[in-house]
């Protein structure tokens, strides 16, 4: 074997030692491609399903908020249609209180009118209850005048009725006397005459008794009509036809009735000066 | 005439030496294909990307 080929023996095999090293370091330094597309893959799926699921619950969560837009859309409508009835309410309620606002007004001032013509008229009754009052005062004293002239009236027809009782009696004595005188009866002609006479000599004149002053009488209404009232005193009690008598209630003066039938234990009469209306129980009497 | 020499191996340093040689590529061979088949699940085909 001659030198050469020992030589090159030796660096073949030097050479193929060094690139077999490089190849086998290359080699065992390489990245393994295979397992790096299934690691990647693996995430590709992984991140896929991700993606799905997450779309799913994408679109779960979009028909929740779908759902949920959908309900405060009705809610909110319904809210808005509340309000527009509370806000025609509200101005109903502001319309109705400017409208009774100006009605309490209107009574107020019409109250105040009332107040006034209360008052007027309550200075007109008073003024009238004093012209009533004088009146009645004047009717006392006039219905006392005309009692004591009828008294003397009936004196005087009484003293008048006496006379012609005594001109009857003379005129009779007279005739008798003339019959006599004419017949020559001499003295026992008076005493004959005297025996004729008819008429009674009257009783010497007296005067009449005085008229019964109307007592205080008083009583109660039992019965109240339209017009007409009774009241539980009678002519027993000395109630006449005419007579007036003033209802009261406590200290109000109530009306006036003016008695028209009168029975034993009551009477019944019509209204007058009519201030309220009377009542069973009011009472009754002849002086205020 | 002269006689055929019959070539007699002198050295089985140098044989030895090709044999080592020889052994260690076919080693090499050998732990690239296991590699490429492990790696790539082929020895000689030749991927493409499919992008």
């Amino acid at each position: 074997m001659s030198t050469l080929t020992k030589v090159l023996i030796v660096l073949l095999s030097l050479f193929s030692f060094f690139l077999c090293g490089t190849v086998v370091t290359y080699v065992g330094n390489a990245n393994s491609y295979k397992k790096l597309y299934e690691t990647e893959k693996s995430a590709k799926d992984v991140a896929l399903d991700e993606q799905a699921s997450a779309l799913r619950h994408y679109n779960e969560q979009v028909s929740v908020f779908e759902d949920l837009k959908k309900g405060l859309n009705d809610r909110i409508q319904l809210l808005e249609d509340e309000k527009s009835k509370l806000d025609a309410d509200w101005r109903s309620a502001q319309r109705d209180s400017l409208k009774y606002q100006a009605r309490a007004d209107s009574w107020q001032g019409i109250l105040t009118g009332f107040e006034q013509t209360i008052a007027n008229l309550e200075q007109s009754l008073k003024t009238t209850q004093e012209q009533l009052d004088k009146v009645r005062k004047e009717d006392i004293q006039e219905q006392k005048e005309f009692n004591e002239l009828t008294a003397r009236l009936y004196e005087t027809l009484v003293q008048l009725e006496t006379l012609r009782a005594d001109k009857r009696q003379l005129l009779e004595e007279k005739a008798a006397l003339e019959e006599q005188i004419r017949g020559g009866a001499g003295g026992q002609a008076v005493a004959s005459a005297k025996a004729n006479v008819v008429t009674p000599k009257p009783s010497m004149a007296a005067p009449a008794d005085a008229m019964p002053a109307p007592g205080d009488l008083k009583g109660l209404i039992t019965e109240v009509g339209q017009s007409l009232v009774s009241v539980s005193i009678g002519s027993a009690d000395g109630v006449a036809k005419g007579m007036v008598f003033h209802v009261t209630r406590g200290d109000a003066f109530v009306c006036d009735v003016v008695i028209t039938d009168v029975d034993t234990n009551k009477a019944a009469g019509v209204l007058e000066l009519k201030m309220q209306q009377p009542r069973i129980g009011d009472t009754v009497s002849t002086r205020l | 005439m002269s006689p055929i020499k019959k070539p007699v191996s002198i050295s089985d340093l140098y044989t030895a030496i090709l044999a080592l040689a020889t052994g260690v590529v076919l080693a090499t061979v050998l732990f690239v294909a296991v590699k490429c088949h492990i790696d790539y699940g082929a020895i000689f085909t030749i991927f493409q990307s499919t992008r």
